[in-house]
C-alpha cells in the first residue's frame, strides 16, 4: 500500500506519456499491455490526473467536424488521402480555402463583434486583441467592435473594468447607456447597475460625453481626475465628479467590502453574485449600517456574517432564499 | 488491528448451539460499531493510500466507496473476514484499477460525434464558450502541418483506422502514430489555454 515514487512525474513528461498511451491505444494495436496501463495510471494521481485531461481534449476534439478545416477539406477520403501522399498542389489549394473559410466563419477572424458575458456569481478577466483588459462583474456584457481607426465597445449589463493599453492611433471608446468615455491608457470603472451608471476613474484619464443625438449640434463632456466618479444618468452636463471610496474599487478580487453603508444596498451588492438570494425580512433592519469584507458569492456566509453583527434570525425559506429577521 | 481481532474472532467462531448460554447484551449489538471501529483505524490509512493514487476531492470518496464495498460484501455479511485489511487494500486496489479500465474504455471507444455544439441558447455564456472552444480548435487545425491535420481528421472524423490511413498515404502504422501524438500534443496545448 506504500506509494511508489514515480521516476518521470515533472508535468510535461507526464503529459507526453499520456499523450503517447492515447496515440497507442488508437492504433488499435493488440500488443498493447492494459496492465502495464492501469499500472501507471494509478501509480501516481498526476498521471490519473494527465491521462483524464488528454481523453478530454481527445472528446473535444470530436467538434473538429463543426470546423471550417474539416468541412472546407476535399470531400472523400480518397482526396484527402490523395493529399497525405504529397500532392503539394493540392495541399496549397486546401490552405487557400481553408483560409477563405476562415474569414467566411462568424467566429473566426476578424469577428465584427465579439461578445463577453459573465455569468451570475463570476468575475473574469478577458485580454482582447489589442492588449486592453476587460473584467466583467456578475453577469455582465461587453460587446467589443475593433477596427482600425477606433476601439469601440459597449457595456450592455452590470459593471466592467476596462485596463486600457495605449494606442496613440485608435480611440478606446466606451458606451454606456446614452454616454461614452473616451480613454487613453487608463483604468476605469463603469457600473450600469446604480441607480444612475457611474464611471469611476482609477488610473490615467477619461472623457465622458454624452453621444450626439440627431439634431444635436453640442456634445456635453467632462473630463475625470483618477480617484473621481461620475454619475452618467440624467443631466451629465450638471452632475459633478464626485470622489471615489476605496471600497469600490476591489470588485474584481471577488471580494466586496462596505463601509458604513445600508444593509439593504450591501445585500443587494451580494444577490447579484448568486441565484440564491438574501432578503431582508425586517423593515428595521435594512437600515442597519454595515462595515465589513466578504466573499462575493457565500451567500450563506454573509447571511450568518450578518445575523451575528446584528443578533438577527437567518432561515431559508421554501424557494431557498435566505430570510433574515429579527429574533423573537 | 487489536480492535478488529477483538470482534472478528468471536463473530467467526462456529454458531451457538441451543444449550449455550446467549453471549451477553453488547455482543448482539456489536456488527454495525465494528465497522465504525474499521473506519476509523483503516480510514485514514486509505485517505492517504488514495490521496496519492487519485484527486485530493476524490479520495474521500473512494475512502466511502471502499468501505460500502467491504460492508455489502458477502464475505463481511458472513463475518468471514479474517484479515479486514488486506481485504480492504484489496478493495482500494481495485478501485483506482476499474477507473483506469474505465478511462481505457474510453481511449478506444471508436464513435465519431456527430452532436452540433449549441453556438446560440439561452446560457450566453455556454454559446460564447462553445464558440471560442471551436475557434481554438479551427486555429489550431489550421497550424498542424497539412500532412498530420489531415491524418488526424481522416482518423477522428472520418473514423479511419491507423492501418487505412497507412496504406493509403505508404507510411508505416508507426508513423501514423507519430503524426497522431504530433496531433493531439498540438491541440491539447491549444484548447487547454
Amino acid at each position: 500500500m506504500e506509494g511508489r515514487a514515480t521516476a518521470s512525474s515533472a508535468p510535461d513528461a507526464v503529459r507526453e506519456q499520456a499523450i503517447a498511451w492515447l496515440a497507442r491505444f488508437r492504433s488499435g494495436a493488440t500488443d498493447v499491455d492494459h496492465a502495464e496501463f492501469e499500472d501507471w495510471y494509478i501509480a501516481d494521481p498526476r498521471h490519473a490526473e494527465a491521462y483524464e485531461a488528454i481523453l478530454e481534449t481527445w472528446d473535444q476534439t470530436a467538434l473538429a467536424a463543426q470546423t471550417p478545416a474539416a468541412s472546407h477539406r476535399h470531400t472523400g477520403r480518397r482526396h484527402s488521402l490523395a493529399r497525405i501522399a504529397g500532392i503539394a498542389a493540392a495541399v496549397l489549394l486546401l490552405f487557400v480555402a481553408g483560409s477563405y473559410a476562415l474569414t467566411r466563419y462568424p467566429w473566426r477572424g476578424p469577428a465584427p463583434e465579439t461578445l463577453l458575458a459573465s455569468r451570475i456569481g463570476e468575475i473574469r478577466t478577458i485580454v482582447l486583441d489589442d492588449g486592453s483588459r476587460v473584467t466583467l462583474d456578475t453577469d455582465s456584457v461587453v460587446h467589443v467592435n475593433f477596427d482600425d481607426d477606433q476601439r469601440r465597445l459597449q457595456l450592455e449589463r452590470g459593471r466592467a473594468r476596462f485596463e486600457v493599453a495605449h494606442d496613440a492611433r485608435r480611440a478606446f471608446v466606451v458606451t454606456a447607456g446614452a454616454s461614452e468615455i473616451v480613454a487613453h491608457g487608463t483604468v476605469f470603472d463603469i457600473d450600469l447597475r446604480q441607480p444612475s451608471a457611474l464611471v469611476s476613474l482609477l488610473q490615467g484619464s477619461v472623457e465622458v460625453r454624452k453621444t450626439a443625438r440627431a439634431g444635436e449640434a453640442r456634445r456635453t463632456s467632462a473630463v475625470l481626475r483618477p480617484g473621481q466618479q461620475l454619475a452618467l444618468g440624467g443631466t451629465a452636463a450638471t452632475a459633478q465628479p464626485a470622489m471615489i471610496r476605496s471600497t469600490e474599487t476591489r470588485w474584481p478580487t471577488g471580494m466586496l467590502s462596505f463601509e458604513d453603508t445600508r444593509l439593504a444596498e450591501v445585500v443587494a451588492s451580494a444577490n447579484r453574485y448568486s441565484q440564491t438570494r438574501i432578503v431582508i425580512g425586517d423593515p428595521a433592519a435594512k437600515e442597519r449600517r454595515f462595515t465589513g469584507t466578504f466573499k462575493a458569492g457565500d451567500p450563506k456566509q454573509l447571511a450568518d456574517m450578518i445575523g451575528t453583527m446584528f443578533e438577527l434570525r437567518v432561515e431559508r425559506d421554501p424557494n431557498d432564499n435566505l430570510v433574515i429577521a429579527s429574533r423573537k | 488491528m487489536r480492535v478488529i481481532d477483538g470482534f472478528l474472532k468471536p463473530a467467526t467462531v462456529p454458531r451457538l448451539a441451543e444449550a449455550d448460554p446467549l453471549p451477553p447484551e453488547d455482543r448482539l449489538v456489536r456488527p454495525m460499531p465494528a465497522l465504525d471501529d474499521l473506519y476509523r483505524v483503516h480510514g485514514p490509512r486509505l485517505l492517504r493510500f488514495f490521496a496519492r493514487r487519485a484527486d485530493r476531492q476524490d479520495a474521500s470518496d473512494l475512502v466511502h466507496e471502499s468501505f460500502i464495498r467491504f460492508a455489502s460484501s458477502e464475505a463481511c455479511r458472513d463475518r468471514t473476514i479474517e484479515c479486514p485489511e488486506a481485504y480492504l487494500n484489496q478493495i482500494a486496489t481495485n478501485l483506482l484499477r476499474d477507473r483506469a479500465k474505465s478511462a481505457l474504455q474510453r481511449s478506444l471507444a471508436n464513435h465519431v460525434p456527430a452532436d452540433e455544439v449549441p453556438l446560440a441558447g439561452t446560457d450566453l455564456v455556454a454559446a460564447l464558450e462553445a464558440r471560442d472552444r471551436l475557434n481554438r480548435l479551427q486555429n489550431a487545425l489550421m497550424r498542424l502541418k497539412p500532412k498530420t491535420r489531415d491524418i488526424f481528421l481522416a482518423h477522428r472524423l472520418d473514423g479511419l483506422s491507423y492501418k487505412q490511413i497507412a496504406e493509403r498515404s505508404g507510411l508505416s502504422i508507426k508513423g501514423v502514430e507519430w503524426h497522431m501524438t504530433k496531433a493531439i500534443d498540438h491541440l491539447d496545448r491549444a484548447l487547454r489555454r
